[in-house]
């Protein structure tokens, strides 16, 4: 959520410096993580989609898709924001049961410029259907059986044609193939990667990593032919291909016989051949091309990068602050609820631990360099954060018996901490060693290997964990005990 | 016969004129072409976790 006060920031910037047409759209999937959570989450998830509601409302968007993780807390905490967080979210295909109505505006039309835009939003379905359709009394009409009417009604209306969709990027496709008139179509939430824009038929389709780390731009020619250049240049990329291969091989050839291959060399006489009227075709093409050329439409593709170094946007900056308190708020008191119940099955787990202050006594060396290592400070980290009672932070950054997320769920370990394991203790990487504690010599506790970190440094969490460098900076000294 | 004629004449006129408006829109095209910014954002998962 952080990174919203830069992006607004950005998005600021941009608005104010760039005379000009602009669009800001967003294909949905930002409020919450997944389409399904956890009961024990959805209180405190919720109160930060809220958050995350009223810092978009902020940053004066056009429109947004509707995605499946968008939906969690059901469709009245959508619907019934107050009026100025009303955000403009289209779905064509979330409608009510009984009436097929849809739920929210299925499309808007902007004027950019001197262009009419039509902007319309399709919404994925998530895995998990029979759970979203229990609660929330929606239902999801298969987009074939609205996309042709809703852009049929628009057609005359726009010059051109957006669709925010948050469909399986197959069926993106599918859709770009089939409907020469949208567009543009761009996807949410499919992967962590940007995807440059790519042309199928007339549509291009794009997005954006999903982390919310960057910004995507655009930058449109538009022209009233309503056809993207490289799309109608894609007929003649087959023929580019077919002669840089036939100059490859005739490369070759000279390679091999000299200069002149000869004209007993009878590959060498069709290589040529071919290459003359593939060349005098491609003239051909581009001539009758070159008048058109200047009817189509081109883009300029690029990625606003969001570095934390970037300042940030006060108000939005003031939202997020504001939000992450109140869920600390609500995650403290959910702790302590947890804590109440079962809390014999979790001081059993933890009676393998001893705690880092016993390792002390026997290793002094060791206990002094682990205090130095960004380890004995994450709790901290937590604290500054105002994030010491989120379970999903918990997890990795304090001592537990186990780190497999189950029993950690199961076992109710995160619940009433005591303050030795309010830290990454040498039993996290060593595992639990009260007995070798009690008896060094009877008992050895684990060494590390890759496994252990990997436990916590997780993809998603540390992008750029090499064990053989992360080692060095925290392996413990080897002096004596 | 002769009633003809304005009629004929009048429809030569519209379609030079259409002609025209064509040709224009033809050799001009830099005034019809709109420059346009797009600028999109995808989910914020993840940024809640500022680990890495
Ligand atoms: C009472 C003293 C004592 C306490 C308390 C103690 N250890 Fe040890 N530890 C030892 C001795 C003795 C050895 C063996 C040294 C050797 O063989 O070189 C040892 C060895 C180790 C080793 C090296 C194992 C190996 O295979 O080389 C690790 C790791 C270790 N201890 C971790 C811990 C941790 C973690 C704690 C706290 C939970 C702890 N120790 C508490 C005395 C102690
Ligand atoms: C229990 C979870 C956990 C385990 C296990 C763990 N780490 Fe970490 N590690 C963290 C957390 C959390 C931080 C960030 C702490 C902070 O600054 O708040 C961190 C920070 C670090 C850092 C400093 C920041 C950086 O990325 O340069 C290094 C180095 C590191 N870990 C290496 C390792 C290695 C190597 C292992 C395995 C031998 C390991 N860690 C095991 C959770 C873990
Ligand atoms: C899956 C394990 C995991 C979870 C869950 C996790 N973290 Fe971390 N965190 C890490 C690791 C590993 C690092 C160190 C990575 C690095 O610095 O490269 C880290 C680093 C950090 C840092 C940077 C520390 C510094 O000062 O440089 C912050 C801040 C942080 N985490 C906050 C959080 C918050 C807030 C949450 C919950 C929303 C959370 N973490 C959840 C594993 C985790
Ligand atoms: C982030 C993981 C991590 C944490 C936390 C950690 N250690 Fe270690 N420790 C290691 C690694 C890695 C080694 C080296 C293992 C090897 O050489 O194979 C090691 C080695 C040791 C050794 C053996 C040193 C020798 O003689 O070779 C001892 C003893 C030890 N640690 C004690 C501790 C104590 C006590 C703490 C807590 C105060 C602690 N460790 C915290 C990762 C950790």
């Amino acid at each position: 959520m952080g990174g919203l006060s830069r992006r607004a920031y950005i998005l600021n910037k941009i608005q104010q410096e760039e005379p000009g047409a602009k669009l800001v759209l967003d294909a949905g999937a930002m409020l919450f993580a997944q389409p399904v959570l956890a009961p024990s989450l959805v209180t405190a998830r919720t109160v930060q989609a809220g958050g995350i509601i009223e810092a978009m409302a902020e940053m004066g968007y056009d429109a947004f898709g509707l995605a499946p993780q968008d939906l969690v807390a059901g469709i009245p905490f959508l619907l019934q924001q107050p009026e100025d967080l009303q955000l403009p979210w289209l779905s064509m295909n979330l409608v009510q049961p009984d009436s097929e109505q849809p739920l929210f505006a299925p499309y808007i039309i902007k004027n950019a410029g001197d262009l009419s835009i039509g902007i319309l939003g399709l919404t994925g379905r998530s895995q998990d259907v029979s759970g979203q359709q229990d609660h929330s009394g929606h239902r999801f009409l298969p987009w074939e059986k609205t996309l042709g009417d809703t852009l049929a009604r628009i057609r005359d209306q726009t010059d051109m044609v957006i669709l925010l969709s948050s469909l399986p990027e197959q069926t993106n496709r599918e859709i770009a193939q089939r409907f020469d008139d949208i567009h543009l179509l761009i996807q949410s939430g499919q992967s962590a990667a940007h995807k440059t824009p790519q042309l199928f038929g007339n549509t291009l389709i794009t997005q954006i990593g999903s982390r919310g780390k960057h910004i995507g731009r655009l930058d449109i020619d538009w022209k009233p032919s309503r056809t993207w250049k490289q799309s109608a240049q894609s007929g003649i990329k087959p023929i580019k291909d077919r002669l840089d291969r036939i100059n490859w091989q005739i490369g070759r050839l000279i390679k091999r016989y000299g200069s002149d291959p000869g004209e007993q060399n009878a590959q060498y006489q069709q290589l040529l051949e071919e290459k003359n009227r593939l060349t005098a075709e491609l003239a051909e093409i581009e001539a009758r091309r070159q008048g058109e050329e200047e009817q189509l439409a081109t883009y300029r593709s690029s990625y606003i990068s969001l570095p934390v170094s970037l300042p940030e946007d006060q108000e939005v900056r003031e939202i997020i602050h504001r939000t992450k308190l109140a869920v600390n708020k609500i995650n403290r008191s959910t702790l302590g609820d947890l804590q109440q119940r079962r809390s014999q099955v979790n001081q059993q787990a933890f009676s393998n631990l001893a705690g880092w202050q016993v390792c002390q006594s026997c290793h002094k060396p060791q206990t002094e360099f682990w205090q130095q290592t960004a380890h004995a400070k994450a709790w901290q980290t937590l604290v500054r954060e105002n994030q010491q009672f989120n379970p999903e932070c918990l997890i990795c950054h304090v001592t537990l018996p186990t780190y497999d997320q189950d029993s950690v769920i199961d076992q109710n370990l995160l619940a009433g901490l005591k303050e030795e394991y309010k830290t990454i203790g040498c039993e996290a990487c060593h595992g639990p060693a009260r007995d070798h504690s009690l008896q060094p010599d009877r008992f050895r506790p684990a060494q590390p290997d890759e496994q252990t970190c990997l436990m916590c440094h997780t993809p998603e969490r540390d992008d750029n964990f090499i064990y053989s460098e992360k080692l060095n900076k925290i392996r413990c000294p080897a002096a004596g005990h | 016969m002769n009633t003809k004629k304005p009629d004929s004449l009048a429809s030569l006129l519209v379609l030079t004129l259409a002609l025209s408006l064509q040709l224009t829109s033809m050799t001009s095209p830099a005034a019809h072409a709109s420059e346009l910014v797009i600028l999109y954002s995808n989910d914020i998962r993840g940024e809640t976790e500022p680990c890495g």
